[in-house]
């Protein structure tokens, strides 16, 4: 259909009390205290992993206990650990590429390769205390697959990008959502209840996810 | 086509509804749990219910602003103006490039609109991801709850339907199921060519459209595939990324009782230059499929409805029938105040009966959306249109012949003083012929003296 006739359709709506409230957006106080340890509670409880280190060594530390045992990982850009990557594949760990093809077939062939990612390694955009959040935005150094693909999930972050819920992140960073081609909060790991409502992680995104919040 | 009371008097008591009812009870106890937790709550509602009542007040100006957004994002829009349009459009745009295989993510519009038959006309492979639509397709059945599918599936059925499907040995453990279908989904995922999913939310300051999921699919349908298309109806936006904001915070709780779902997934556009991953092709499909009629109608309202679910929790019919008696993609409240505007009213003159007008879903509703007024609205507009179930009739006129003339009620009341002979201590315990159907299972309170008989003895 033309575009200006499905839009004089869309005109026909008449709503007499719609006009009288601002509809703008409303940003609710949210949760006070200890943000981190607020983030810390609400991520356990979304089934999540909270791991509280004061220091870069320790975040490091961390990330090989969690890398035991694992083969493949994928990591890539400007983690607050530098270095992280280097020190895996010197490690023994395989990197996986993140860079797919634009070339249908090759897109294919190239993609398959992720059935054996084992370990995601990101960094965040930001930290939601109340929801225990973690939000993630796609960029040159920054695949959507590494928090998608692998059934681990390590997540980097530090106190400094805590905020105190997702209105909060909004008001305070508005461009954050456009800044690449997807913007993801993610809440715990994937899950699902559609069998009988029993709660089952893992269906199609990490059965793990781990954030690490440094400082 | 059967009827609503056909339909549910096959389905109450049956197995999938008692599965259904204790399902909708969970969901009910997780939103009471989280809305409890959340001070904000009603001040967020009382938000929500003006941007969506003033977005679509304003519809065709954000829509336009949404259109050149997503354009100038790199994406394409298509306007559907009904089902044909829409599904000729996708089906067009998978044979152009090539495409075999597709990932679908969990989209009632695209039930609505019976995008898979057409897809599957036209010998396209098109795999539903979200495990529950995945086990509606594999079973040939229909959903059954606008945000659970198979909330009346057991785990048995699920394990003989994989075991005959997909060539595994039977099990009815849930873990092993979920991983049954990660690993037959997997591999699809990620040689898929195209991508489809509906939209939860888009939001016209910024062309983004933002989906909604736990289990992840709604992301890999996204991302793996080099195509993904977005059907979206066309009062599915709100203006801003603020307005998106007070939109998700009531959203999952809501829905499920979390304060956000596991993914909360923004999407603008396809992949840009020097991104490692994500689409290359992003096409926006918005649908109209007679939601402009009911735009310009009496019952407009429901447009505003953000598809929690809460409604059919919270329905003391929808628990006793379950979703499969209405009969249509959209159950419960929110089903039966939009269908007969929606599509033929003569077709489902019968769902705005269905309901007890208790005020339940508008207890819950989000958006506040008055449902019981829209029940009534739907009511009056199907006997406009003599098309409503007209046994009521006969009845009603008999009332309206006796509550208008004093004498005769008067004279109907010491005839009802009978039944008195049928009271024990204040109840009546069984009453003869149809009655019985109420007081084989319950007592009958029985009626008290008249206002008139006690008005007539004030004082005494």
């Amino acid at each position: 259909m033309e575009r200006d006739a499905f839009l004089r359709r869309a005109a026909a709506g008449t709503f007499p009390d719609a006009e009288e409230v601002d509809p703008g957006a409303l940003v609710p106080e949210g949760p006070a205290g200890d943000l981190v340890e607020c983030f810390c509670d609400e991520l356990a409880a979304a089934a999540g992993t909270p791991h509280r280190v004061a220091t870069m060594d320790e975040a490091l530390e961390v990330v090989l206990e969690l890398m035991d045992g694992h083969h493949t990982f994928m990591a890539r850009g400007h983690l607050p650990v530098p270095g992280l990557a280097g020190r895996l594949i010197h490690d023994g760990y395989h990197i996986v590429g993140s860079d797919v093809p634009k070339d249908a077939g090759e897109r294919k062939r190239h993609q398959l390769d992720y059935e054996s990612l084992e370990v995601g390694i990101t960094a965040v955009d930001g930290l939601l205390a109340e929801s225990g959040s973690i939000v993630v935005t796609s960029g040159r150094e920054s695949p959507r697959m590494a928090s998608l693909i692998p059934e681990v999930h390590i997540a980097l972050a530090t106190t400094d990008q805590m905020y105190r819920s997702l209105s909060h992140f909004f008001s305070e960073r508005p461009g954050a959502v456009t800044q690449g081609s997807n913007m993801v909060v993610i809440t715990g790991p994937s899950r699902t209840g559609d069998i009988e409502q029993t709660l089952t992680l893992g269906v199609h995104g990490p059965r793990q996810l781990h954030v690490i919040v440094i400082g | 086509m059967t009827s609503f009371l056909e339909r549910a008097r096959a389905d109450i008591g049956t197995a999938p509804i008692v599965a259904v009812q204790s399902g909708a009870r969970r969901f009910q106890i997780h939103r009471l749990t989280a809305v409890a937790e959340y001070a904000a709550m009603d001040d967020m509602r009382d938000r929500a219910r003006a941007i969506r009542l003033h977005t679509l007040a304003n519809l065709d100006r954000y829509l336009s602003q949404f259109a050149d957004a997503v354009t100038s994002n790199g994406g394409r829009v298509f306007f559907a103006a009904d089902a044909t349009e829409a599904n000729d459009y996708i089906t067009r745009v998978a044979t152009d490039r090539g495409v075999r295989r597709i990932v679908k993510a969990k989209s009632m519009l695209t039930e609505e609109i019976h995008l898979n038959d057409a897809l599957e006309r036209h010998g396209l492979e098109v795999i539903e991801t979200d495990l529950g639509e995945l086990i509606v397709q594999l079973s040939g059945d229909k959903p059954s709850h606008i945000i659970a599918p198979v909330l009346h599936k057991t785990r048995f059925e699920v394990g003989e339907l994989f075991r005959d499907q997909m060539d595994v040995p039977y099990t009815d453990d849930p873990e092993e199921l979920n991983a049954i279908a990660r690993e037959y989904l997997r591999h699809r995922f990620l040689t898929a060519d195209m991508g489809i999913s509906g939209v939860n939310v888009a939001v016209a300051s910024t062309g983004s459209i933002c989906l909604v999921t736990n289990e992840g699919n709604g992301r890999l349908s996204t991302t793996a595939p080099r195509i993904h298309i977005a059907v979206m109806g066309m009062e599915r936006i709100v203006p801003s990324v603020g307005d998106l904001g007070v939109i998700l915070e009531v959203l999952a709780r809501s829905a499920t009782g979390q304060k956000l779902s596991s993914y909360t997934n923004i999407l603008t556009g396809p992949r840009r230059p020097g991104e490692p991953d994500g689409p290359d092709e992003l096409h926006v499909v918005i649908v109209d499929n007679g939601r402009s009629n009911v735009l310009a109608g009496s019952t407009a309202e429901i447009l505003a409805c953000i598809r929690c679910g809460a409604c059919l929790n919270a329905c003391p019919v929808y628990k006793v029938v379950g979703g499969h008696a209405y009969g249509t993609t959209y159950q419960g409240p929110v089903g039966a105040a939009l269908t007969p505007s929606l599509f033929d009213l003569d077709e489902w003159a019968d769902l705005p009966y269905a309901s007890t007008l208790c005020g339940a879903c508008l207890e819950v509703c989000p958006v506040r959306i008055d449902i019981p007024r829209l029940l009534l609205e739907q009511r009056r507009r199907a006997v406009d249109a003599k098309v409503g179930p007209m046994w009521m009739k006969r009845p009603l006129q008999f009332y309206a012949s006796i509550a208008t003339h004093p004498r005769r009620f008067r004279r109907l009341l010491s005839v009802g003083s009978l039944f008195g002979r049928l009271v024990r201590s204040g109840w009546i315990a069984k009453l003869p012929w149809r009655g019985s159907a109420w007081t084989d299972t319950r007592d009958l309170k029985a009626p008290g003296r008249s206002f008139h008989a006690r008005w007539r003895r004030r004082g005494t």
